[in-house]
């Protein structure tokens, strides 16, 4: 892959959504209540399917450019 | 469940939600329609985790909201070479109680001076950088921005001022950026930002870009 002057912006929003997957992490550390936590895991595992999502357009659009 | 279970809580998820509601109103990010599903089941998600804590401490969730609804943030974000950040952080601030400071995901209690708060942002954004494995390591850029021309004016004005631990605490994060420079050989620039948070991260990373050219002593 040729590195352009600016990131895809599919990559770009996958850098994001990693941030906020790492918010949401150290909010599991933080809390010691059962219930809060599997609230945040549920947030958590919306966070890597949103993260997946964009990795597999980010894939298809790498695939086009080719 | 504790009190303070509630408030870390409630920040953590009042910050989570602050975090994407920032992305998506930056016209930089064009998350994919299926992404988007997600991010806003996130929102979604949160919106319902603090209406279920206001009915049990509604004072810890009426203040988190108010505190976000004034918009004293600040951040110190490290931009890559390519644009995209490789760390954020942030911090809000509530000028009126500055003790009442949280960070993005979890609270801080104890720091009470927003310069200060600044630092230890830095200080974190440098040593996850320093850890991080994947990054085009040519350069970094540090940029603060920050919505509140008050706090940007403490910032750039009385850096110079005759508290000790201030002082101290200046040195040293001088030293450690001295420190990631020299370790990593690669030039590092400091800018302040005073915009309101979205723009001034725009302008941050329009700035980056144009900062950044290998060849600059």
């Amino acid at each position: 892959m040729v590195i352009k002057s600016n990131m895809d912006p599919n990559e770009v929003v996958m850098w994001e959504i990693r941030l906020a997957r790492s918010h949401i992490m150290n909010a599991i550390i933080a809390v010691d209540d059962n219930t809060m936590r599997d609230n945040l895991e549920q947030l958590l595992l919306h966070t890597e399917k949103a993260l997946e999502m964009q990795d597999n357009i980010w894939a298809r659009t790498l695939i086009k450019e080719k | 469940m504790s009190l303070a279970d509630d408030f870390k809580y409630a920040s953590s998820i009042e910050s989570i939600k602050h975090y994407i509601c920032m992305m998506l109103a930056d016209d930089l990010y064009n998350p994919h329609v299926d992404t988007m599903r997600h991010l806003d089941k996130i929102i979604n998600m949160c919106d319902e985790a603090l209406a279920d804590i206001k009915k049990r401490a509604p004072d810890i969730v009426d203040n988190l909201i108010s505190l976000y609804d004034r918009k004293i943030i600040v951040s110190c974000t490290i931009a890559s070479k390519y644009g995209s950040n490789m760390y954020s952080s942030g911090v809000a601030i509530d000028l009126l109680a500055p003790s009442k400071q949280y960070t993005m995901g979890r609270l801080t209690p104890g720091a009470t001076d927003p310069i200060q708060v600044y630092y230890d942002s830095i200080y974190e954004g440098l040593s996850y950088f320093t850890t991080w494995q994947g990054a085009a390591r040519d350069a970094i850029s540090i940029q603060i921005c920050c919505d509140n021309e008050r706090v940007i004016n403490n910032l750039i004005y009385n850096l110079e001022e005759s508290d000790e631990n201030l002082e101290k605490r200046r040195k040293s994060v001088n030293k450690t950026i001295e420190a990631t420079r020299k370790l990593l050989l690669i030039p590092i620039y400091l800018t302040w930002y005073p915009a309101n948070t979205t723009a001034g991260m725009r302008a941050a990373k329009r700035a980056a870009n144009q900062q950044f050219d290998p060849y600059r002593p």
